[in-house]
């Protein structure tokens, strides 16, 4: 099955005052109203209506393998606020088969998350997965 | 090309990584056992998650700009930050417009580990403060 312009459940997500302040603080950033840029990951990942272990299962991965990102880009449409409802929508944009030296083949899985408030386009996630292939060299 | 200041963390916590898994709702569990890690072969540390590491290319922008809105930040992870590393986040403006009468900044950014070299390259676009 071709995971290429697969719509991920949407979902929703709110980022309460005191989960701003964690967020500063393990960000390594000191604490504020207005959200660190980078929560616009958090609120993608959180907010999408699948769990991240369900999401991996769909790439035919597991979570527990310690799979990793390999890039991330987060456009900000508008300033983030505390305490606001995001609605989120995701896409798996492409699957691409490729060959790495240090881990043979991989499936390179590009996500997009879009974050709307009030059904205005908030921010854009789009993240990279590397997605290991052993023993397979084909197409995905 | 203006070289903006560094932006240096001496000691990467362990205990952030367990408060971010948390609120990322990530179980996997490299961030959180480093028992876990080390039977992956990925580390004998807990790893640091990707958007920790971005947050802190993040955090040297917005050090180098009071009160500058980021509106762009793309990033390629190179390498794994892990507990206990001491990172120093770099960059460069390459580009500087004034679009909609305001002043945007391009920036190359960087993160480099200790000892281990770089582990992020990328871009960002910050829109200035106008009061500044």
């Amino acid at each position: 099955m071709s995971l290429t312009g697969h719509e991920l459940p949407p979902g929703s997500a709110r980022l309460e005052p005191y989960q701003n302040w964690l967020l500063h603080d393990a960000f390594y950033s000191p604490p504020r109203p207005e959200p660190h840029p980078v929560a616009a990951f958090v609120l993608a990942n959180r907010g999408i209506g699948i769990s991240l272990a369900d999401l991996f299962a769909l790439f035919g991965s597991d979570i527990n393998d310690g799979p990793l990102l390999a890039e991330s880009a987060i456009e900000l449409h508008r300033p983030l606020a505390e305490d606001a409802e995001y609605q989120v929508r995701g896409v798996i944009e492409s699957v691409e088969r490729r060959r790495s030296r240090r881990i043979g083949p991989f499936d390179r899985i590009t996500c997009r998350f879009d974050l709307l408030q009030s059904g205005a386009l908030a921010a854009t996630v789009t993240n990279v997965f590397a997605i290991p292939r052993p023993g397979q060299d084909g197409t995905p | 090309m203006t070289e903006l200041p560094g932006w240096t963390l001496e000691h990467v916590d362990a205990a952030r990584m367990k408060t971010l898994a948390l609120l990322l709702a990530d179980p996997n569990p490299i961030h959180l056992d480093a028992d876990a890690a080390r039977r992956l072969g990925v580390s004998d540390r807990p790893v640091n998650q990707g958007p920790s590491t971005m947050a802190m290319a993040a955090n040297m922008l917005l050090a180098a700009f009071p009160g500058a809105r980021l509106t762009r930040l793309s990033t390629r992870l190179l390498g794994l930050v892990l507990a206990g590393d001491r990172v120093e986040a770099g960059g460069r403006v390459i580009d500087r417009e004034i679009l909609d009468g305001q002043e945007r900044v391009r920036c190359q950014v960087w993160l480099d580990v200790s000892g281990r070299g770089r582990v992020l390259e990328g871009e960002a676009v910050l829109v200035l403060d106008e009061n500044r």
